[in-house]
């Protein structure tokens, strides 16, 4: 009978595990983090220690779908920079550049934030994604995701990601090298809320980024003033802001 | 009496002819293949030397923040502020009969974008006059020009007004830029991409109008010059990365940089640390290539120098032994064994000389010969192809002279002591024993 229940626990486990769809916890997790097709506005503002010294950028994101503006407001002296993301293409606009320079996801925008971490996060449709276990945090269950980037162009090339299995709110990610040794790791919570489909869900509302292996570098990205807003076709298009 | 001695040395010479030529021959032989050699080390010293003062832009003296070795770790820490290079150059005046002029160089890491594709570099931002002045530095130029195909140029005006960057020709044909002239090809856009040195994303538009080469293989494919006010504008900051003195030709580098370092401790202590360029830290590719240089050289002289010591060594012994019945009769004419002694080196002395002229001669002859021939290799890490040139002067010429004549002299001191110390009547009767 013992042995029966052992096994049994181990079928059911594997098959409840099996019946959930790692594409599908993504696609969900993404829309609590800009990952939706409508309008979106919000200002982020990200304060870094880095060294013993604290910095503080601001940025204006207007987001829809896989478009997104970034505008740098603060520090006065980054006022008029623009970066600009066009599905899996990034740009940097400045004023006193005669065209925009094209630029990394992957590369450092400031503090420990990547240039892709700013906007909306996509990560359905840059990451493939398979189930490793199930884990608790805080007594709440979570799904624990291993995504792999599909092309070079993405953030990050290995994440792992906590999902909570309630909520489908993603909690915690640990940012990985090729060799999968974590670089950063970085926890969110949700105290936003956006109207989706006459639904209001949860939002992001801070990420707090640590280097694993600085102890003394840390960054927060906070999501401020979140607004729904309707765009024009092609007012993120590249070379419209150009013009 | 010692015009005595020198007669009986040049007679006791004209004597045996045959034994004074193939001692001459042997001596000429080692002096012209060590002078040579020398001549070539020399020449090598002086273009590595120049390159690394003037072509890399390290001055003969660099200053730096205490700890700048962990520069690219911490690049605004390590920083001079543009408040301490004009506090620093001010205290420096005292020092103005001694210095030519004085440069900045801010160094950054940091990326080139042309075509919407991305490369790493690492840019060495000049202040401009200084750049000017020592890219077009007579001494540079001298050292460089005959020894590689390459002559260095400032950076270039751009028709915008303003200074053009460089990169190297690698780096262009990575870049998929491909042109006819390598060095100074038609100009193009780019941009440069990279964090200021408050970690922030920062971006520049560029001209690049020049090709340069570097004295480092390692550093080909990355390399970018550009003026200073432009990588200030990258980095959006004011300072430098260090403070580079070129100085007078005269001067004594080691008591300059004493006393400069004297001047920093005194005014900014435990701020700055000024350092020579012949250090591992400031011109790696010039302590590297010269200690194998050197190291090569003792190696030649050793084998050169020895096998003419032992050939001269062998003919002076045969030749002291031959001539025991002429030892035996000045010694019994009332000469004492010193003088004896000083017969002997005076023999050395003149055929010495008289080789060191005509192997000076000679070497002249070789060297030109080499030089014209033109023969070229391509070193590993050098400024691309490289002329083999001999540079001989008259100071060369001393010094080898020196390292040749001297053992010569002790040598033929001690080959007649032995001798010397025979009983007289040993000596007279020749066919006793031979020893």
């Amino acid at each position: 009978m013992k042995y029966y229940i052992i096994f049994s626990y181990f079928i059911f486990a594997n098959v409840s595990l099996a019946q959930v769809s790692p594409e599908v916890l993504l696609k969900e997790s993404d829309k609590s983090r800009g990952g939706i097709e409508d309008g979106l506005s919000w200002v982020s503002e990200l304060k870094t220690r880095e060294n013993g010294q604290t910095t503080v950028r601001k940025f204006l994101v207007k987001s829809k779908g896989t478009d997104a503006i970034v505008e740098a407001t603060e520090p006065l002296r980054t006022k008029g920079e623009i970066y600009v993301f066009n599905d899996r293409n990034m740009w940097l606009v400045k004023p006193d550049l005669k065209k925009p320079v094209s630029i990394s996801p992957k590369a450092k925008l400031t503090g420990l934030a990547s240039n892709g971490d700013i906007a909306s996060t996509w990560y359905s449709r840059d990451y493939t994604a398979a189930l490793e276990k199930k884990e608790n945090i805080k007594n709440e269950s979570h799904y624990v995701l291993l995504l792999k980037a599909k092309t070079n162009t993405t953030t990050y090339d290995q994440i792992r990601y906590w999902i909570n299995e309630k909520t489908q709110l993603a909690t915690k990610a640990d940012f990985l090298s090729l060799q999968g040794d974590v670089l950063k790791t970085a926890i969110f919570r949700y105290e936003n809320k956006i109207k989706l489909g006459g639904k209001s869900i949860p939002f992001v509302s801070e990420m707090y980024i640590e280097d694993k292996s600085r102890e003394d570098y840390k960054s927060i990205l906070k999501y401020i003033d979140l607004k729904t807003s309707k765009y024009k076709t092609g007012e993120f298009n590249i070379n419209n802001i150009r013009n | 009496m010692t015009n005595t001695f020198f007669r009986l040395a040049y007679r006791g010479l004209l004597r045996n002819k045959k034994r004074t030529a193939l001692t001459a021959l042997a001596f000429i032989i080692g002096y012209v293949g060590l002078l040579i050699l020398a001549g070539y080390t020399y020449r090598v010293n002086n273009v590595l030397l120049n390159q690394a003062i003037y072509l890399n832009m390290n001055g003969h003296i660099r200053i730096q923040k205490i700890g700048a070795e962990n520069y690219w770790a911490a690049p605004l820490k390590y920083l001079i502020s543009q408040d301490h290079i004009l506090a620093i150059i001010k205290e420096l005046q005292i020092f103005d009969d001694n210095i030519e002029f004085v440069g900045e160089k801010l160094k950054v890491a940091s990326q080139i974008v042309y075509d919407d594709k991305t490369y790493p570099v690492f840019i060495d931002g000049y202040s401009l006059n200084a750049e000017k002045r020592a890219r077009t530095h007579p001494k540079l130029q001298q050292s460089l020009s005959g020894f590689f195909s390459y002559v260095p140029t400032p950076l270039i005006q751009t028709k915008v007004n303003s200074v053009g960057a460089s990169i190297t020709p690698e780096l262009s044909h990575i870049m998929g830029i491909v042109t006819r002239d390598p060095i100074a090809p038609p100009a193009f856009d780019a941009q440069l991409v990279g964090l200021d040195f408050e970690s922030n994303l920062n971006a520049i538009d560029i001209i690049v109008n020049r090709r340069h080469l570097t004295s480092s293989a390692f550093m080909r494919n990355y390399s970018v010059e550009m003026d200073i006010e432009s990588a200030r504008r990258l980095t959006n900051v004011d300072g430098a990365s260090e403070i580079n003195i070129f100085l007078k030709s005269e001067v004594n580098l080691n008591q300059f940089l004493n006393n400069t370092n004297d001047l920093l401790e005194k005014k900014f202590p435990q701020q700055f640390k000024a350092e020579l360029f012949s250090t591992d830290e400031v011109s790696p590719e010039y302590t590297g290539n010269m200690s194998f240089l050197m190291v090569m050289m003792v190696f030649f002289l050793i084998i050169i120098g020895g096998s003419v010591i032992l050939s001269i060594l062998n003919v002076l012994t045969m030749s002291i032994m031959e001539r025991k019945s002429e030892i035996g009769t000045l010694l019994s004419l009332g000469y004492s064994k010193f003088q004896v002694r000083k017969i002997f080196i005076y023999e050395s002395f003149i055929l010495g000389t008289f080789g060191i002229f005509i192997g000076y001669i000679i070497s002249l002859f070789f060297a030109s010969v080499i030089n014209n021939l033109e023969f070229t290799f391509t070193p590993p890490g050098a400024l691309g192809v490289a002329f083999i040139r001999i540079d001989i002067n008259i100071l060369l010429g001393f010094y080898i002279a020196i390292i040749m004549l001297l053992p010569l002299l002790i040598l033929s001191y001690f080959a007649t002591c032995k001798q010397t110390q025979k009983k007289l009547v040993h000596l007279l009767n020749d066919n006793e024993g031979g020893t």
